[in-house]
């Protein structure tokens, strides 16, 4: 198989990659998989890049004010469940 | 997962960052988003009895923060209204037609800059809109809740194949959408 691995599984290591999923032996495949494949190149630059938008565009909620939130809704569940 | 089911005690860890995101986009105001996505759980709470199944609790948890969101806008104009009657008491001839007209114009813009908000990020949320519900709902927990792939795969009951599956498919898809959308 010169292409290393199939086009199906280059793709989920990459997708895996966008989550820091993918392993070394995985990740190592993927990149000599590219070197031969226009089309996984391209998914894989589209996947990164996707990656960096919804990073810098969407924003997480401080782990402080989500527990104060998650604290107010089950104060107010306990209330309820009082009456 | 039971659909159509309310399950406050998890609605922090599932909705919170994606309904957080939706607000800034619209209100452009940290603080603001925070305290609106805390007041639309705590009004959610108060009517969940109200809840009739018909449609997912996201979307209707989306549907009471729309309203908590149009609410700020609504009290926000009042603020600055009255402000500005006082500001303009002394203008005896404009007064009454610039006060009404400046305070509609202020709402239409306010309005049209919800609906019409084309940021990228309005856009990623709104082309996650487009995708198939279920593959929306995993690549959201994934990506904008920060589930674990374990946590996802016991929730829906799918094996780790399948979820990366559904996940390629919905990056797939959101490719697409914010290619075409957005650029």
């Amino acid at each position: 198989m010169w292409r290393i691995i199939k086009c199906d599984n280059a793709c989920t290591t990459c997708d895996k990659a966008q989550y820091n999923e993918a392993s070394f032996r995985e990740k190592f495949c993927l990149v000599l998989h590219i070197i031969f494949c226009k089309s996984c190149r391209e998914y894989v630059r589209n996947n990164r890049k996707l990656t960096k938008q919804v990073h810098s565009k969407l924003e997480k909620l401080d782990p402080d004010i989500k527990a104060q939130m998650q604290s107010e809704i089950e104060s107010e569940l306990g209330k309820t469940s009082d009456v | 997962m039971p659909k159509n089911r309310l399950e406050p005690d998890k609605w922090v860890k599932r909705y919170a960052n994606y309904m957080y995101n939706y607000t800034i986009v619209r209100v452009n105001d940290h603080e603001i988003a925070q305290d609106i996505v805390s007041e639309t759980f705590l009004a959610a709470l108060r009517s969940k009895n109200n809840f009739k199944g018909k449609s997912t609790e996201r979307t209707w948890l989306i549907a009471i923060l729309k309203h908590k969101i149009i609410d700020h806008y609504r009290r926000k104009n009042t603020i600055k209204g009255s402000a500005e009657v006082r500001v303009d008491w002394h203008d005896e001839e404009q007064e009454g037609d610039w006060l009404e007209q400046r305070v509609e114009d202020e709402r239409n813009l306010n309005i049209s800059d919800v609906i019409e908000n084309k940021e990228l990020g309005a856009a990623i949320l709104e082309c996650l809109d487009t995708l198939d519900e279920t593959h929306a709902e995993i690549f959201r927990l994934r990506t904008i809740e920060n589930y674990e792939t374990e946590a996802i795969c016991n929730e829906f009951d799918i094996t780790p194949s399948n979820l990366w599956v559904i996940v390629h498919r919905a990056r797939k898809a959101m490719m697409e959408c914010l290619q075409k959308n957005w650029i």
